[in-house]
């Protein structure tokens, strides 16, 4: 697979890290923490916000319909009750027009004649009309020019001024009632309060041409009932009004017609003072749809101006009526309103003014007006409205809210990322240092530590297997020293091995050498070599042989130092007499020089003598081998507390300082070994041998030569013990 | 016309057994054979004697016979080089036959080899 040899640090650690850079453990902490958190915030809060929006416009829209049908109620019981009390004030004027119209009757059936001071208010003008010229507090009388005036027409005038205290009850009694009056057939008008009547009526007025007299005639009134007529201008100068007629019937003929009038200004403070909630207003409407009365806040929403006052440019010599634009059914607006009234006594309806208003609405009995209360929608909904718009703003209030929320929560999520990507990162920062050391080699390593349980965990664990891997790369070392070591041994042996069979090639070779050269000449001059040549001949190819031999031998003896096998017990020795015996039959006695101690007390005995013999022979053989041999060998025995010691001193070349490190190694041989025949095992041997008990063969320069000293320990050496 | 001098061979060898042969051979060949046990004694006889060709063996006592043909190859004396060696190694030969030695003979050498040898190189 590729990824055997691909090197651990660029290997990625899972798919991911293939499709793109892995990313910091901050970055991934927070895009975790984002996808965790905004979510479900999202759609909870959002929900949240859909569901207060959606149960704030069905608050709103059931508020609305429970507003309406409250205000509804509530304004057509108001109309209902206010229709009742104008009901009654109607009905109370109307009253005194029929006690006015029946006193009437009598007075004209009656006799009075009135005081002269009355009398004398009484004029005829240039018109021939007979009025009054003076008030006395009481009332006005004007007899129109417009029919003759004779002595029954005077005393028609002096029976009605009996009329005059009851006209002035009725108007202290009826505070809304603006004037009084009675009209004849024949154009007499009496009326309270005084006014100049001579000024302000026609001379010539025939009052049977005005609405407040034929309103009441058996044409328009059959029943002969108390009457209301519709608004007009007042001939008396009192502006627009509507008036409250009787008919007077006398004999079967319209004798007479009494009024009371009330101004449209008088109804339209009296509507103006009925207290409406909602900016509503209410005003009078006459059974034929057209509007009676409307106070100033109508006047804006039907676009017309009430006809309260008017200016009396000249007499008012006819009817004068409201125009069309009074009429409901004439407006397009109102009409919905004007068939509600045509149908039901009371009732609601909704109108689309300039803006939508509800209109109720309840009968005045008697006139059988309509009393309208009409108020705008959006008066009526405000409080709705208003509860929607805090509803909104508190809605708003918690979006913004939520904003600031979130921004300051996913503020705190980054830095809760920061910080947990910093107790993160710093432990598996310090693990992945960790690694390193581990990588390089270095296992003694420390861990902080982490507030994770399985940081903690992997981190201590590393400590461990670092410190496990740290033993075992030292056992690893140690076995490497010891392998090295082994082939390092093995190396010796072989370089020893080599140099040996070098030596034993060189040392063999030499006297084959001089064997071959020997018989080479001997064969070629074998018929010329005289008796003595040939045995000189032939004793060098002995004495060659007999070096091949001893060679041999020395080394068969030499090989055959192996350790002592258990139990064996060599024989004790005299160590003395032993070195003495070594030392004269290695050394001839002209060269030797023993220095040994007299008596045997002075010298134990030893069990190590074949140690001994091999090891003082190397020395013996080396000193006269090496030193001119009419030089003496000294030999000297020194008994010591710790060990004994045997000194071999020769007058020979010595030892080259360069050659101090080598000698004693197996198979060397110093450069003073030329011509000399052997084989670089003697020392090797000999050193061994004693170093295998405990003792040491020594070798330093002398000035004159060289000196090996032999030790034996004495622990080794049995005190008069053979054995 | 005039007579041709012997050859002369120096031989160079420790064992006094081995160079008396040699010496002996090389003698009855009819050359001119001068002895030496080792390198100075050698070196000597070489710078006093026009020497031809040097049987040099390569173990002696002081400056061994490898020493010598460095010692004499700075000389004006150039004469053939022929070692003589109880040692059988390769490294031996090589630095041998790199120092100017035409020959490396490793002992016991056959006697006719040896003078057919010395005749050829001093042919």
């Amino acid at each position: 697979m590729e990824l055997e040899n691909q090197p651990l640090g660029d290997m990625p650690f899972d798919g991911r890290a293939e499709k793109g850079e892995p990313a910091s453990l901050r970055r991934w902490l927070w895009q975790s923490y984002l996808r965790a958190a905004i979510v479900p915030l999202l759609v909870i809060e959002l929900g949240f916000l859909v569901v207060f929006w959606a149960s704030s416009a069905l608050v709103y829209r059931q508020n609305i319909a429970a507003v309406r049908a409250f205000s509804g109620d509530y304004l057509t019981d108001v109309a209902v009750r206010e229709a009742a009390s104008a009901a009654n004030n109607l009905r109370a004027i109307s009253i005194a027009a029929d006690v006015l119209s029946r006193q009437t009757h009598r007075a004209l059936d009656g006799n009075y004649d009135p005081p002269p001071a009355e009398k004398a208010r009484y004029r005829w003008n240039v018109d021939g009309a007979f009025v009054t010229v003076r008030d006395n507090g009481t009332t006005a009388s004007f007899y129109s020019g417009a029919y003759p005036i004779g002595q029954e027409q005077i005393r028609k005038v002096w029976r009605l001024a009996a009329l005059d205290p009851l006209m002035a009850d009725l108007r202290d009694t009826q505070p809304i009632v603006s004037s009084i009056y009675v009209n004849t057939y024949d154009s007499y008008n009496r009326i309270l309060p005084y006014f100049d009547v001579g000024s302000q009526y026609a001379p010539r007025m025939d009052i049977r041409k005005y609405n407040f007299y034929y309103d009441a005639d058996a044409a328009h009134n059959p029943n002969r009932k108390t009457v209301w007529t519709d608004a007009y201008i007042d001939p008396a100068g009192k502006g627009w009004m509507i008036s409250c007629i009787s008919p007077v019937w006398r004999n079967g003929k319209l004798e007479a017609v009494v009024g009371l009038d009330v101004t449209l200004a008088t109804l339209v403070n009296r509507l103006t003072n009925i207290a409406l909630p909602w900016d509503a207003y209410a005003m009078l409407v006459d059974e034929n749809g057209r509007i009676v009365a409307v106070p100033r806040k109508g006047e804006t929403d039907l676009r017309l101006k009430e006809l309260t006052d008017h200016k009396y440019t000249e007499s008012i010599k006819a009817d004068t009526f409201k125009p069309d634009q009074f009429d409901l059914h004439n407006r397009a607006d109102t009409r919905s309103l004007a068939l509600a009234l045509q149908k039901s006594a009371s009732g609601r309806v909704t109108l689309q003014l300039d803006s939508p208003h509800q209109a109720s609405f309840a009968t005045i009995p008697g006139p059988n007006w309509r009393l309208v209360i009409i108020a705008p929608s959006r008066e009526i909904e405000r409080s709705a409205r208003e509860l929607r718009i805090r509803l909104e703003r508190i809605a708003y209030f918690m979006v913004a809210a939520l904003f600031v929320f979130y921004v300051l929560f996913f503020a705190f999520l980054y830095r809760r990322a920061a910080a947990l990507s910093g107790a993160l990162a710093h432990p598996l920062d310090e693990i992945r240092q960790l690694l390193d050391r581990i990588e390089h080699g270095r296992h003694h390593l420390g861990f902080a530590g982490s507030r994770v349980k399985e940081l903690d965990e992997v981190g201590r664990k590393l400590i461990a297997t670092g410190q496990r891997l740290g033993a075992a790369q030292d056992l690893i070392k140690q076995q490497d020293r010891v392998v090295r070591d082994a082939l390092e041994r093995q190396r010796q042996v072989n370089e020893e091995q080599r140099r040996f069979i070098q030596i034993m090639s060189h040392e063999v070779r030499t006297p084959l050498a001089v064997i071959s050269s020997g018989i080479h000449l001997i064969g070629r001059k074998a018929h010329t070599l005289s008796a003595e040549d040939l045995a000189r001949r032939t004793d060098k190819l002995r004495r060659a042989v007999q070096r091949i031999s001893d060679l041999l031998t020395k080394m068969v003896a030499y090989s055959g130092l192996e350790p002592a096998s258990p139990g064996a017990s060599p024989q004790a020795m005299p160590f003395v007499a032993l070195v003495v015996s070594i030392s004269e039959a290695a050394i001839p006695a002209e060269r030797l020089r023993l220095l040994a101690p007299q008596t045997e007390d002075e010298c134990p005995l030893t069990r190590e003598g074949a140690t001994l013999s091999i090891a003082l022979r190397v020395a013996l053989d080396n000193a006269r081998h090496y030193s001119p041999p009419d030089t003496a060998i000294t030999v000297a025995v020194e008994p010591d507390k710790a060990e004994l010691c045997v000194t071999v001193i020769d007058q020979g070349p010595g030892l080259p300082p360069e050659e101090m490190a080598f000698i004693g190694q197996r198979y060397f041989r110093g450069a003073a070994a030329s011509g000399h025949a052997g084989a670089g095992i003697g020392i090797h041997v000999a050193r061994m041998a004693l170093e295998r008990i405990g003792g040491a063969f020594e070798l330093r320069p002398t000035p004159t030569g060289c000196q090996v000293t032999i030790r034996i320990p004495r622990e080794i050496v049995a005190e008069g013990n053979d054995g | 016309m005039a007579e041709t001098r012997p050859a002369t061979i120096l031989c160079i060898e420790d064992e006094p057994d081995l160079l008396e042969d040699l010496l002996e051979e090389i003698g009855d060949e009819g050359y001119i054979a001068l002895g030496a046990t080792n390198s100075r004694d050698a070196l000597a006889l070489l710078w006093s004697h026009s020497v031809d060709l040097v049987l040099c063996d390569q173990q002696l006592p002081g400056p061994s016979g490898l020493d010598f043909l460095e010692a004499a190859g700075t000389g004006k004396a150039n004469p053939v080089f022929v070692l003589l060696t109880a040692y059988s190694d390769g490294p031996l030969r090589e630095k041998a036959l790199s120092l100017g030695a035409a020959r490396v003979l490793v002992k016991p050498v056959d006697y006719d080899e040896l003078l057919s040898l010395i005749r050829q190189l001093l042919a």
